[in-house]
């Protein structure tokens, strides 16, 4: 008897061991009550603020796509997430992971979690793009097929990148010991199926190995649910009973599977999936903050100065050879405000870019200092122009007295404003994308205002539509001495596309505007998704030539007229109006950084 | 002065792995001493190309990497102060022109637009190069050709070519070379393993992703080279990959990070 409880009380000790571990990891990582206590947490951990970036930069190092990495929101009950997951494929993780040892006794950064956790789910959105069809399936079979899937994907990612192995199987810390519940032997199986010095001699976990091993097609996204149901029914002569809510993986890298098994998007988005933020993602956390927002919503009346004035421009008629005066009727209106959380999410969602696009400006900002040489007078000797000099007295010949150099600073003084076409067709999707103009609009507009805010150059953001000669409507979204703050914000998201595109009344009015301003610069930018047209006019080139007069009138102004085109096959008629090189086309939000830098570089020449 | 021209000469052959038809068209614009310009990505072999044809064609190379205080008697010449008063130095530019050598304008979109006008005489028809302080009319040798290297870039949005100038060259592009050519430099330039240099091209295949998302420039085959090169001297492999490939590329912190997990990855 002694002899017994000497041999059988350490194995016990250890395993109550690893099950009081156990438990205080999924304390710590799994039930954490909310934010503020997890976060005041002083153990050591890693924070999902504090990667996210990096996280992202990892994932697009690896797989060459942008995958969308989030943190997860509350669940249901407002409790924190503990598990990774992925929904509308978008990859959620918790809010922190804490460092920790392991059973085994190794030691876990909560970064190392997040890298698993991040690499693992792109795994799934890299290699499976369907979900199983869950019909005639039990909850073991589910069960038993996400594992396999788990491994499949792995497998297939590890082909690849055999580092992520190492990451991986670090946070299994299953042993042939735990075999009382089903959750024991899955994650026997998971570890098993990942990390070949694992030694198990469970015959069930063998046949599972052998059967895995035997797979041909590792891509064969269909494998998995063959394998799974086989092993699910092998499974139940082990006699132990399968409970769905206690039998689960506890690897903490690893998701719940979710992305496996629903079908969470429309077919046309499964072929683009990481490419973010459809309006469908987190329809949940979009009313959890609209909630939260809809206090600080600002009341445009009460805190502007109203503006509702009426302005009369000519117009040119093509037929004629001159301007009909006072023809157009241009009204300044308040653009009513819109959600406030919809700025916040363009400017959460691309960050990376607002990043690129502040150090760019920045850069253009500094490096504008100039040495200005051949001065009578200068605050330092420009040594070559000196040793000319000299050389020229010993031969005899005149010498050049200019040799004095200076650096200059060269003064930002530059005013922008982005005037937004708001027509009826700005809400149709853009050629080849799953977003409309509107929203393309908006999201170039905020990124642009928050990057210009790092220089502080004055900018002003304006819209307009139109409805006949006798209604232009001209929106004015964010002023130049006005701050970019909620009000704008809140105006900018509650824009809609209406109506006509009368062109030239606005640049008219937009020039009037920038002639207020006493920079010696001016850039006026036009976001515009088509040609002029209106109601009143049938013939294209009567809008055509009045907007290329409004150009040349704006140009004779100083203000350089650039516009941006969201229509890639808008080159014709928007270069025959801007000129040759006063035009881009930006399709993407992303590659608006080196555009913006393209507009600022050549206006600081 | 033969003899100063001579030390320009490459007496070895410089490595050069032929990536497509870039040697025959060089040939055939040399023949026609046509300018050529070398456009690609810094670190993509366009010096080493250009010494390559020169060992090739055996005629001397003149090498200048022009920078922005770069002026134009760097390159044409200037008088010289010395004991007995004033002495004439011809610039390299001169000296390619006057013996017959390939000159070589290394990063010319460095160079002030005012600077860069001074090899317009001789990439046309006229071939020659007016010394406006001695006023003295250099006619090219016949050997004479101009080459200019270029990085189209994202600071070639701030530095960029004259018009005037560009249409003066033939351009031959360069990038990266695929991933078996590349690797293939690798190991022969290192003396690593095919494996191994396999795996350092795989890492710069990974971080050219990210090439305007958080790089400027992605990882260049001269830094495989470098890597490859610590590796042959026994450094670990992910050691000597922070050393020459992630740690020089980029100082933000986030980006580093990524790149040195992302490196992990490929050692089992």
């Amino acid at each position: 008897m002694t002899l017994w409880v000497l041999r059988w009380t350490p194995i016990l000790l250890s395993m109550m061991r690893a099950i009081f571990n156990r438990l205080a990891c999924e304390l710590k990582n799994h039930l954490n009550p909310a934010s503020k206590v997890v976060l005041n947490d002083t153990r050591s951990k890693a924070e999902f603020s504090d990667v996210q970036r990096r996280l992202m930069i990892y994932l697009r190092a690896l797989w060459n796509c942008e995958f969308v990495v989030k943190q997860a929101e509350l669940d249901a009950a407002g409790e924190e997430v503990g598990k990774p997951f992925i929904e509308y494929n978008v990859i959620n993780l918790p809010i922190v992971f804490f460092d920790y040892a392991q059973d085994n006794g190794t030691y876990l950064t909560g970064l190392e979690i997040y890298r698993a956790a991040a690499t693992h789910a792109a795994a799934h959105l890299t290699f499976k793009k369907k979900p199983f069809s869950a019909r005639s399936l039990n909850k073991l079979h589910i069960a038993m097929i996400s594992v396999i899937e788990d491994a499949r994907v792995e497998t297939l990612a590890i082909r690849t990148y055999p580092g992520l192995k190492h990451l991986w199987t670090k946070q299994h810390t299953a042993t042939p010991l735990a075999n009382q519940t089903a959750g024991n032997y899955l994650n026997r199986l998971a570890r098993a199926l990942l990390d070949d010095q694992y030694q198990d001699d469970d015959l069930w976990i063998a046949q599972g190995r052998a059967l895995f091993k035997s797979i041909n097609d590792l891509e064969n996204e269909l494998i998995s649910r063959d394998i799974g149901i086989q092993l699910a029914d092998t499974f139940q002569e082990k006699k132990i009973k399968f409970d769905f809510h206690t039998d689960k993986l506890s690897a903490p890298y690893r998701d719940d599977n979710r992305y496996l098994w629903r079908r969470q998007v429309s077919p046309l988005e499964i072929f683009s999936p990481f490419f973010s933020p459809k309006s469908s993602v987190g329809i949940k956390e979009d009313n959890t903050l609209l909630k939260k927002r809809s206090s600080s919503t600002p009341d445009v009346s009460s805190n502007t100065k109203q503006v509702s004035a009426t302005y009369f421009y000519p117009e040119w008629n093509y037929r004629s050879r001159s301007e009909d005066q006072s023809w157009v009727t241009l009204r300044e209106s308040n653009p009513a405000p819109g959600n406030l959380s919809l700025i916040d999410k363009i400017i959460t969602e691309n960050q990376h870019l607002l990043t690129r696009m502040k150090a760019l400006l920045r850069a253009i900002r500094d490096g504008a200092s100039q040495r200005v040489r051949k001065l009578e007078v200068g605050d330092e000797i420009d040594i070559n122009a000196a040793i000319r000099a000299r050389i020229d007295i010993s031969q005899g010949i005149p010498p050049d007295t200019r040799i004095m150099m200076r650096s200059v600073q060269k003064a930002r003084d530059i005013s922008v404003l982005m005037l937004l076409d708001l027509s009826r067709s700005m809400n149709n999707k853009i050629h080849n994308q799953d977003y409309t103009a509107i929203q393309l609009t908006q999201q170039v507009s905020v990124l642009f205002a928050e990057a210009i805010k790092t220089v502080g150059d004055p900018f002003a953001i304006h819209g307009f539509y139109s409805d006949s000669r006798h209604f232009v409507e001209y929106l004015r979204l964010k002023d130049f001495d006005q701050p970019f703050d909620e009000l704008p914000k809140a105006r900018i998201s509650g824009i809609t596309g209406q109506r006509g595109t009368r062109m030239g009344a606005a640049i008219r009015h937009a020039t009037f505007h920038l002639n207020q301003q006493k920079s010696g610069k001016k850039i006026l930018l036009i976001l515009t998704d088509g040609e002029p047209s209106d109601v009143d006019v049938p013939d294209r080139k009567y809008l055509h030539d009045d907007t290329k007069k409004s150009v040349e009138g704006a140009k004779r102004n100083g203000i350089h007229t650039f516009c941006i085109s969201l229509d890639p096959g808008a080159d014709m008629y928007v270069s025959r109006i801007f000129g040759a090189t006063n035009y881009m086309v930006v399709d993407h939000v992303k590659y608006l950084p080196e555009k913006v830098l393209l507009i600022y570089a050549g206006l600081t020449r | 002065m033969i003899d100063a021209i001579n030390q320009y000469r490459i007496n070895k052959e410089p490595y050069y792995r032929v990536v497509a038809d870039e040697v025959a068209i060089y040939e055939a614009a040399y023949a026609e001493r046509l300018p050529m310009m070398l456009k690609g990505p810094t670190g993509c072999g366009k010096t080493r190309f250009i010494e390559y044809m020169a060992w090739r064609l055996n005629k001397p190379l003149i090498t200048v990497a022009c920078n922005e205080d770069m002026t134009a008697s760097d390159l044409v010449g200037r008088f010289l102060l010395d004991s007995n008063g004033t002495r004439w130095q011809d610039g390299p530019l001169a000296l390619a022109a006057r013996f017959g050598s390939i000159c070589y304008l290394d990063e010319v979109v460095e160079a002030r637009q005012d600077t860069t006008v001074v090899i317009h005489p001789l990439t046309d028809n006229r071939r020659v190069l007016p010394l406006e302080k001695t006023s003295e009319l250099v006619q090219a040798h016949a050997d004479f050709q101009l080459v200019i290297s270029y990085n189209p870039g994202y600071q070639s949005v701030m530095k960029d070519l004259k018009q005037s100038t560009k249409q003066r060259f033939g351009a031959l592009d360069f990038n990266y070379p695929e991933h078996a050519i590349e690797q293939e430099i690798v190991s022969h330039e290192t003396g690593v393993s095919q494996e191994i240099a396999g795996q350092l091209v795989s890492i710069a295949k990974m971080a050219r992703n990210l090439k305007g998302h958080g790089l400027d420039e992605g990882i260049s085959t001269r830094m495989l080279i470098y890597a490859g090169n610590l590796i042959a001297k026994h450094v670990a492999p992910q050691r000597a990959c922070r050393v020459a490939l992630v740690s020089p590329i980029t100082d933000d912190p986030d980006m580093r990070d990524a790149l040195g997990a992302a490196v992990d990855t490929y050692f089992a």
